[in-house]
């Protein structure tokens, strides 16, 4: 089976700049996976996510969607169509006067039937939550809500693979909560394949995946419970552990040892607790 | 005597025209010297006008403004001087950014305070410091550094200018982890040392909760509430109704409560919510 992305030896540098950026690059990314990208600020993120729609191009080793090879003019606008990419900054990504106009702007742009486009523009906003907007300009829109649009804009191309670059990193939490509830959906339900960054380690629990970046190289690829058990190396890489997975950890400093898996979630941890209580209490009893 | 208020004001974009839209309504508030603020709500829900109402930005459609004690606007006041003492850090740092390297960009407002250029380096040093930058980023062009580099600079570019006042829209949107507790620690110990009052704007709780005295609630353009963040996060319904949420912690806290753990949770800080844990748990231990 073909990967949807796949990167060989990908190694890259800007232009006005002699370091690389980004080393020696190899991973791949199967179709309908949700992965988080992590990392701290400059370690190379956002570089690496526009490799994957063709943005960029590697100075060394190569980039491959569905096979084709990014760096082969022939093969961008395949590569645009497939692969979506949504900003951190919502001010920058918006063309049109009129919100719905901004979210059939690309389809438009390739001549998709006019019925189609209103269907599917309709249907983006609803996920977005700002059908209501439709007619509104939007440089009236406050930077959250503009992010939802700029979502849209993207939700109505269909890609089959989403990149997301910070996308909630200036939403309020309701907002966020959304989009994550929108970008879950589109993963679970419609097998839409998800690469996320972000710096908001309770967004990337329940990714399958999360891939770490430190000064261009991938350092730990794995499964956000095997990825957070290491608390401190984490913290030296300039990143967190979630909240819950720290409070286990203070409590273990407090000689409280609640479990030997990691606990992520809210409800890993209450049960955790629940355990707890009930090994102490067996203990008394026999 | 507050040190910046607003009184009764109002706000409106495009007055006049079909897009009209009353961004503010009836905000009264007041800010004391050397006090901490954060500032939380939805999208839209006016935050952003109303700090650029407190430097002179914008003025208020009614109602008033005032820093010392003077009406910003009446006639003669100095704007520009208000500027220096009440700096704003804004939302979108590339809109703040315009200069060739990031020495220069960090260099601008003290040029244009009239700073001596003897004295520029060690600011720029300080500032650097303070944002978690080494001295090599400040040959680089602004334009090529990532989304939380540039949110760096933007930060430095205004806290060198030492304001009285510093408010800082979304500062830690965009920081790793380790970045955002540098600033926000970095910006405590900044508040102490130049008894500077500092006002935040942010989406996360978690920040606000910890580094914040005092937080004020606002919700489609007009306050909602107003406290120390431990009476503002006891508030979780009326703030679920708003659409913001509590910190993770005492989100956590609320659950393990509502799954019949008999704790305090109204917490938000890791610690304390570690400690009465811990209390509960040897508690439990000790019973048996
Ligand atoms: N156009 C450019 N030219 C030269 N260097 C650049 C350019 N864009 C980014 N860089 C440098 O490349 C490094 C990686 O940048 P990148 O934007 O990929 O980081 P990131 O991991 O996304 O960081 P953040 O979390 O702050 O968004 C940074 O040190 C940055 O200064
Ligand atoms: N330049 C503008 N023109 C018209 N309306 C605006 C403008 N800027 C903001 N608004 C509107 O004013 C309200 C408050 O926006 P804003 O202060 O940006 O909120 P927040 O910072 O809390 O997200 C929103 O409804 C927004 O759409
Ligand atoms: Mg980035
Ligand atoms: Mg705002």
């Amino acid at each position: 089976m073909t990967a949807l992305i796949e990167t060989q030896n990908l190694t890259f540098h800007y232009q006005n700049t002699e370091k690389n950026l980004l080393e020696a690059v190899t991973i791949s990314f199967e179709e309908g996976t949700f992965t988080a990208l992590l990392g701290s600020n400059g370690s190379g993120k956002s570089t690496l996510l526009k490799q994957f729609n063709g943005l960029l191009t590697p100075n060394e080793g190569a980039v491959f969607v569905l096979g084709n090879k990014t760096s082969e003019h022939e093969n961008w606008l395949t590569i645009r169509q497939n692969v979506g990419l949504v900003f951190q900054n919502p001010e920058n990504q918006i063309v049109s006067t009129i919100v719905e106009e901004d979210v059939a702007f690309a389809l438009e742009n390739l001549g998709v039937k006019r019925e189609t486009i209103r269907q599917r523009v309709n249907e983006a906003l609803q996920m977005v939550d700002m059908y209501d907007y439709r007619l509104h300009p939007p440089y009236k829109l406050s930077g959250g809500q503009k992010q939802r649009v700029a979502i849209a804009s993207i939700l109505a191309m269909r890609p089959r693979c989403i990149l997301f670059d910070e996308a909630t990193s200036m939403l309020d939490p309701q907002g966020r909560a959304e989009i994550l509830a929108i970008i879950r959906r589109l993963n679970k339900e419609y097998g839409v394949t998800i690469i996320m960054i972000t710096h908001l380690m309770e967004e990337v629990i329940d990714a399958d995946r999360i891939l770490i970046l430190d000064k261009g190289t991938v350092v730990y690829d794995d499964s956000p419970y095997t990825v957070f058990q290491h608390v401190a190396a984490i913290e030296k890489l300039g990143l967190t552990v979630p909240v819950v997975t720290k409070l286990a950890d203070r409590l273990k400093q407090k000689g409280i040892h609640l479990s030997e898996q990691t606990l992520l979630t809210k409800e890993d941890f209450a049960e955790a607790i629940k355990q707890y209580m009930e090994g102490h209490h067996g203990t008394i009893e026999n | 005597m507050a040190l910046l208020r607003t009184e009764n004001v109002d706000f409106i974009y495009s007055k006049g025209t079909p897009f009209e839209k009353k961004a503010l309504s009836h905000v009264t508030f007041s800010l004391e010297k050397n006090e901490f603020v954060g500032i939380v709500g939805t999208t839209g829900s006016g935050k952003s006008t109303f700090i650029k109402l407190l430097n002179g930005l914008l003025a208020p459609k009614k109602g008033a403004v005032y820093f010392n004690e003077q009406n910003i606007w009446s006639k003669g006041y100095d704007l520009r001087a208000l500027r220096f003492a009440v700096g704003i850090s804004f939302q979108y740092p590339e809109h703040q950014i315009f200069s060739d390297t990031v020495k220069e960009d960090i260099a601008y407002g003290l040029k244009n305070q009239g700073v001596p250029e003897n004295l520029w380096q060690d600011k720029i040093m300080e500032v650097l410091k303070i944002v978690g930058l080494d001295e090599t980023y400040l040959e680089l062009s602004p334009f090529q550094l990532s989304g939380g580099e540039i949110r760096r600079v933007a930060l430095a570019s205004i806290m060198v200018m030492r304001p009285q006042v510093l408010i800082l829209d979304e500062p830690t949107a965009g920081l790793d982890p380790v970045g955002r507790d540098t600033i926000y620690t970095a910006l405590k110990q900044y508040q102490k040392e130049t008894e500077s009052t500092i006002l935040v704007v942010s989406h996360n709780m978690d920040d606000v909760a910890e580094y914040a005295d005092s937080l004020l609630v606002m919700s489609a353009g007009q306050i909602l509430a107003q406290g120390t963040p431990a009476e503002v996060f006891s508030k979780t319904e009326e703030l679920t109704a708003a659409g913001l949420a509590v910190p993770e912690i005492t989100q956590l806290l609320h659950h393990l409560k509502l799954s019949g753990l008999p704790i305090q949770d109204s917490l938000f800080r890791i610690e304390d919510a570690a400690q009465e844990l811990a209390n509960f748990l040897n508690e439990v231990k000790k019973d048996e």
